[in-house]
């Protein structure tokens, strides 16, 4: 009775893994992969189809991979060879990829009309000593203010400190993620009209970070204090004010919901990826706009806040079997229709020129926000570690206001402040000889 | 003289009020993150958190969704996946520790204390340590991303038999004058083992199955690197993370609630119908481990 148990047991076991070979060994490996996030796998797989039919001759399959813009160094990085012959990035990782040979050059003919037909930053946010690896196809990768139309108006979102009266005469609350070091640079980036000037710079040489520093050191012009304390003390204003609250994506979701009968979002910095929730949830308070002006109390003159800003670009992996039609296929991809139609499917904010001037997306309320904060904008390189480091720690002390930075007032004459801030800016520089 | 003594009664009951207080604290503490699962999943407003607890709107969508709404995350495959993973896992991992624990239990041969020492001392190391290089190696054999599923499988059920320690301890408690008697009247080997040794050791089988099915059920990273992004071939842990993405977390966090409480429902189910097994295996085992 009991073996008659164990050898069905086993032959249960068989049969399992009979079947699980049957089921996977069906699909065959050939072929081209490009990979997307899964929230972009409709879409692309209507892209494929249009590109399918524009190229009837075109005989080698396409099949599609769930990897996002965001996981593909990570999975990339593991195996280079059998990642996607085609896939998504951020140029922040472009450095990394390079590192881990799964960025194929582009053909110089190609460049050329990526030129042409692209907002030219976002074609050199591709380029790497001295050649181009993406098919730029988003232009959407920053922040810029969301605010609440019914407790202000666009000019009340112009100011930082009028943005926090009118939240707190209505009590509502401003949400910016201040300890995340990717927005803690807008109190200290930009060179634009009214920034404060900051800027930050990385030098590479043969696919290592040789050299990376800022200026935040130097005066802001036309006062005596330096583009580190003014941002600082910035910072520091802005986090005594009750009706401020420092948190991420979930925080945002939580102010809007609010009590779950009303809102407690009066303004926030995030990004597009929040549009729509932001959108549903505000209905005819929902707008949008660059980031405001924050008053210095140190120069007593206002400053525009700057941001980072970054695109998305197609990769070819230099391991695929086909690599000529992979080419081919990230061209279309990022081509000026699929830009249109990823706008209409995702509001993706497109790189390409002709795309940008559609009537439905500078419509866009969020997109047009992008673009609008654009001028203060610092492109986003592939930043090394001690920049997010130092940004992360200074974003942490002042909202934790730990011992380092324990008062207000930042001044020379506060010993403490200043070599809190000369470490932070220290901190900034790698490769630098004294 | 005059002493009082508090009855005995009393002090018992007084002490098993303060240990009833401190346990139904810690189940408190125990249970309420799987309740706050509960409750989000029930939550019928959108968005990845709410400030206050309990939902404006109480609905099933979520669960209803997660099995109808198939477009985009194709719940339904995933659970499939893993559950054939897990089943397929368990059936040859438990076959595969019983006869170990048989072996080192009752047969007597030259290898046997280098062996044990052998599984000891390679048990030391941490599995995912050799991560990077399990996956080049099943890459040559050609068992990664389409044919990912099987090598899955083989990683979960490649080191099991280094698992038999609680077995072979509750082996070891089964008198060996059964065995003899057996023997004596004639049976071999296999007969003890499948006639003597199998219906004594029901507890310690369930343990074994138990054990052998929460393993590959949540496992989150061997199955990641394997099937290399291949949404055909994911399994419940590697989909569900694709909902907390940036662009989709605040439409799918209510849903990704309901997944993973409908995910604990066949561990849940395991362990209400082997519970009285379970103990005993684990105790059994370890009189003589």
């Amino acid at each position: 009775m009991k073996k008659k148990g164990i050898i069905s047991l086993i032959a249960c076991g068989a049969i399992a893994v009979g079947a699980t070979l049957g089921m996977t060994a069906c699909k065959s490996n050939k072929g081209i992969t490009v990979w997307a996030s899964q929230d972009e796998q409709e879409t692309l797989k209507k892209m494929i189809a249009q590109f399918q039919e524009a190229n009837p001759d075109f005989d080698t399959p396409i099949n599609t991979g769930v990897v996002g813009a965001g996981d593909a160094v990570s999975k990339l990085s593991t195996d280079a060879t059998v990642g996607a012959d085609v896939y998504c990035y951020a140029n922040d990782q472009l450095v990394e990829l390079i590192n881990y040979s799964a960025l194929a050059p582009i053909p110089d003919t190609t460049v050329a009309k990526l030129k042409e037909e692209n907002d030219a930053n976002s074609v050199e946010a591709g380029l790497f000593n001295g050649k181009y690896y993406g098919y730029p196809y988003a232009a959407d990768n920053g922040y810029f203010l969301y605010y609440n139309k019914s407790i202000m108006t666009e000019e009340d979102a112009g100011s930082l400190d009028t943005l926090l009266a009118k939240c707190e005469a209505e009590g509502k609350y401003f949400i910016y993620n201040m300890p995340e070091a990717w927005y803690t640079g807008a109190f200290f980036l930009g060179t634009g009209e009214n920034c404060v000037g900051g800027t930050y710079t990385v030098e590479y040489e043969a696919k290592v970070v040789s050299k990376s520093y800022t200026n935040f050191g130097e005066k802001v012009s036309g006062s005596d204090y330096t583009i580190a304390q003014v941002g600082t003390q910035a910072m520091i204003e802005l986090n005594k004010n009750s009706y401020f609250v420092s948190g991420d994506d979930k925080t945002i979701s939580d102010y809007l919901n609010g009590n779950g009968k009303v809102t407690k979002f009066g303004a926030c910095i995030s990004g597009t990826w929040n549009a729509e929730t932001i959108q549903k949830k505000l209905g005819d308070g929902y707008a949008a706009t660059k980031l405001p002006k924050f008053h210095s109390t140190l120069t007593n003159k206002d400053y525009q806040m700057g941001s980072l800003t970054g695109y998305k670009l197609f990769g070819v992996n230099p391991n695929s079997k086909h690599l000529a039609e992979a080419h081919q296929l990230a061209a279309f991809l990022s081509g000026e229709q699929m830009q249109e139609l990823r706008f209409n499917d995702l509001q993706t904010g497109p790189s390409n020129k002709k795309v940008a001037q559609l009537d439905a997306v500078k419509q866009n309320i969020a997109l047009s926000a992008l673009v609008a904060q654009a001028p203060y904008a610092t492109m986003q390189g592939a930043f090394p570690g001690s920049y997010w480091d130092a940004m992360k720690g200074l974003g942490g002390n002042v909202q934790g206001l730990k011992p380092t930075i324990t008062t207000v007032t930042v001044s020379d004459t506060d010993l403490s402040m200043t070599d809190a801030l000369k470490k932070f800016i220290k901190d900034f520089e790698t490769g630098m000889d004294e | 003289m005059t002493k009082k003594f508090r009855s005995k009664k009393a002090a018992e009951r007084g002490a098993n009020a303060a240990i009833y207080i401190i346990l139904v604290i810690i189940s408190v503490i125990w249970l309420f993150p799987f309740f706050f699962l509960v409750i989000q999943s029930l939550r019928g407003e959108e968005g990845a958190s709410t400030m206050y607890f309990w939902p404006q709107q109480w609905t099933f969508d979520n669960y209803i969704g997660l099995f109808t709404d198939t477009d985009k995350f194709n719940f339904p495959r995933w659970y499939g996946i893993t559950l054939v993973i897990s089943v397929v896992v368990t059936l040859i991992q438990t076959t595969i520790v019983l006869i170990t624990s048989y072996a080192l239990s009752r047969l007597r041969f030259k290898m046997r204390k280098p062996l044990m020492n052998l599984m000891l001392v390679l048990g030391m190391f941490p599995g995912f340590m050799s991560m990077t290089a399990v996956y080049f190696i099943l890459k040559l054999v050609g068992l990664t991303q389409n044919m990912g599923l099987v090598g899955l499988i083989l990683v979960y059920v490649a080191s099991s038999c280094m698992g038999y320690y609680i077995c072979k301890g509750f082996f070891d408690t089964i008198p060996k004058s059964l065995d003899e008697a057996a023997r004596i009247d004639g049976a071999n080997r296999q007969t003890v083992f499948f006639k003597i040794i199998l219906p004594l050791a029901k507890p310690i089988i369930i343990y074994t199955i138990l054990t052998a099915f929460m393993a590959p059920w949540g496992e989150y990273m061997f199955a990641s690197l394997i099937v290399n992004g291949d949404p055909d071939n994911f399994n419940i842990a590697v989909g569900l993370w694709e909902m907390l993405n940036r662009e989709t977390i605040n439409e799918y966090f209510t849903r990704f609630c309901a997944a993973s409480v409908v995910v604990s429902i066949p561990i849940t189910i395991l362990f209400f119908c082997l519970q009285r097994y379970y103990v005993q295996g684990v105790t059994g085992g370890s009189v003589k481990g």
